[in-house]
């Protein structure tokens, strides 16, 4: 069940919508899979809506704008422009992500609890920042995502049902790379600071430039004012660590952290003859 | 203009160095291994799979960890490929052709044509694609078996189920 190329709902389903997902299961599991499906696996993480999907505005995240919206905003739809500063470059606008909510997860557990009564298997596969706690959320517009686990608990056929009882089995995704601004969001202060013991063949911070005589390999496609190419930085910064503004730092202060060495920010996306 | 001028700044032996740029105004964000949600294997003074059996714990509280496997990325992250810029020397593309790509799924070729200090503005440049985009803990072996061994003895003889992988052909040919 994918969602970041599509959508998923984010309104409750009745028990005839329960049914009817598990007729037309079984339906495709005989007409087109020659009844080889086990079941299915949820991978619910974010969408934005069909208007965006279809190119009239495009999907993106921005910490100030989308991190700082309840659930039910990006629910309702959060736009932002944003201005480019390259000249000659349009402004482009964007969608929010939209996370999943508790309606979302009372259609994930209506379903698994249908799809076990008629003897499917019901996998979870959520992203990082959407099962990894079981605190109580005390940010006040619900800031701290964490879906799965906040809103598994629903009636369905006139009982509490638990998604998370329900599925047989939940793979965590330990590979995200977005964090739905829970760093900026976290009371923790080491909550993203990156103070790992660091591999010598898996740095935090990779060094383009570790051998003058040789060039780095090292690049990264970048999309920045509406215009894409591939960049070859001095250093990147690969995993758990940002750069920019404000940053979080291993120690868990937070200071100006600049993404790159003095000189490097050359590069201004654009057109070569007009901008050389 | 730029790339030349940077070369020019950055000198290897007292000679032009390679260029290296980052695009104006670009910042980045926290990616996994982050220790709030999907942290890593260990960090400085503490416990080795400390933060991982902190939130193991925590998650144990609401569901049963004998069904948690955890996933990982194991891309290709040392396959080199080469890239070819044209009038701008600043944006390297795959040398790749439409019809390669549309007919026969070919996205990238070998790399068998790098910089050198004797023409560091050359056209052609290898790369590592898939090096930026493999995020989260490094996949290892002993630490998933050290992983197990830590849940079991500190979350109630639970045992993971497993572990998930994405994809297969950097880990396994």
């Amino acid at each position: 069940m994918g969602s970041w190329c599509t959508s998923f709902p984010t309104h409750e389903w009745s028990a005839d919508d329960f049914t009817g997902f598990v007729d037309y299961f079984q339906e495709i599991r005989t007409s087109a899979f020659g009844g080889n499906l086990d079941g299915i696996d949820w991978d619910w993480e974010g969408f934005c809506t069909d208007v965006c999907l279809k190119g009239n505005c495009k999907c993106g995240w921005d910490d100030k704008v989308c991190g700082t919206k309840t659930p039910e905003e990006l629910k309702a739809g959060v736009r932002f422009t944003n201005h480019w500063t390259t000249p000659g470059n349009p402004s482009i606008e964007f969608e929010c992500y939209i996370m999943p909510t508790k309606e979302t997860v009372q259609v994930m557990t209506g379903v698994s609890y249908h799809m076990k009564q008629a003897g499917f298997v019901v996998t979870i596969a959520p992203m990082s920042t959407a099962v990894y706690t079981s605190e109580e959320d005390k940010s006040t517009g619900q800031f701290m995502r964490n879906e799965f686990v906040k809103w598994r608990k629903h009636q369905v056929e006139g009982e509490e049902r638990d998604l998370l009882d329900l599925a047989d089995s939940i793979l965590l995704q330990w590979y995200s790379g977005f964090d739905a601004t829970l760093c900026n969001n976290s009371d923790d202060p080491k909550a993203c600071a990156c103070d790992n013991v660091e591999l010598k063949s898996y740095p935090n911070m990779y060094n383009n430039t570790a051998d003058p005589h040789k060039p780095g390999t090292f690049y990264k496609y970048f999309m920045e004012d509406n215009f894409g190419g591939n960049m070859y930085p001095q250093t990147y910064p690969m995993r758990c660590q940002a750069c920019g503004n404000n940053t979080i730092m291993p120690n868990g202060t937070r200071m100006d952290f600049p993404c790159y060495r003095p000189g490097d920010d050359w590069f201004m996306p654009g057109n070569v003859t007009k901008y050389p | 203009m730029h790339i030349a001028n940077y070369s020019q700044t950055y000198k290897v032996d007292g000679a032009p160095g390679f260029p290296y740029w980052w695009p104006t105004n670009m910042t980045t964000n926290s990616k996994c291994p982050r220790s709030l949600d999907c942290p890593d294997w260990r960090y400085h003074k503490e416990e080795p799979y400390s933060r991982q059996i902190k939130l193991l714990k925590s998650l144990s509280k609401v569901l049963d960890v004998n069904k948690i496997s955890i996933g990982f990325e194991t891309l290709g992250v040392d396959v080199l490929v080469q890239h070819q810029s044209y009038l701008d020397k600043a944006l390297p593309w795959t040398t790749v052709t439409n019809k390669e790509r549309w007919e026969h799924q070919i996205y990238f070729h070998n790399c068998t044509k790098n910089l050198t200090l004797a023409d560091p503005l050359a056209d052609h440049k290898c790369g590592q694609p898939l090096l930026e985009e493999q995020w989260g803990l490094k996949f290892n072996a002993s630490e998933i078996k050290g992983l197990n061994l830590a849940v079991k003895d500190q979350i109630d003889g639970a045992e993971l189920a497993g572990i998930g992988t994405f994809t297969l052909d950097g880990m396994m040919w």
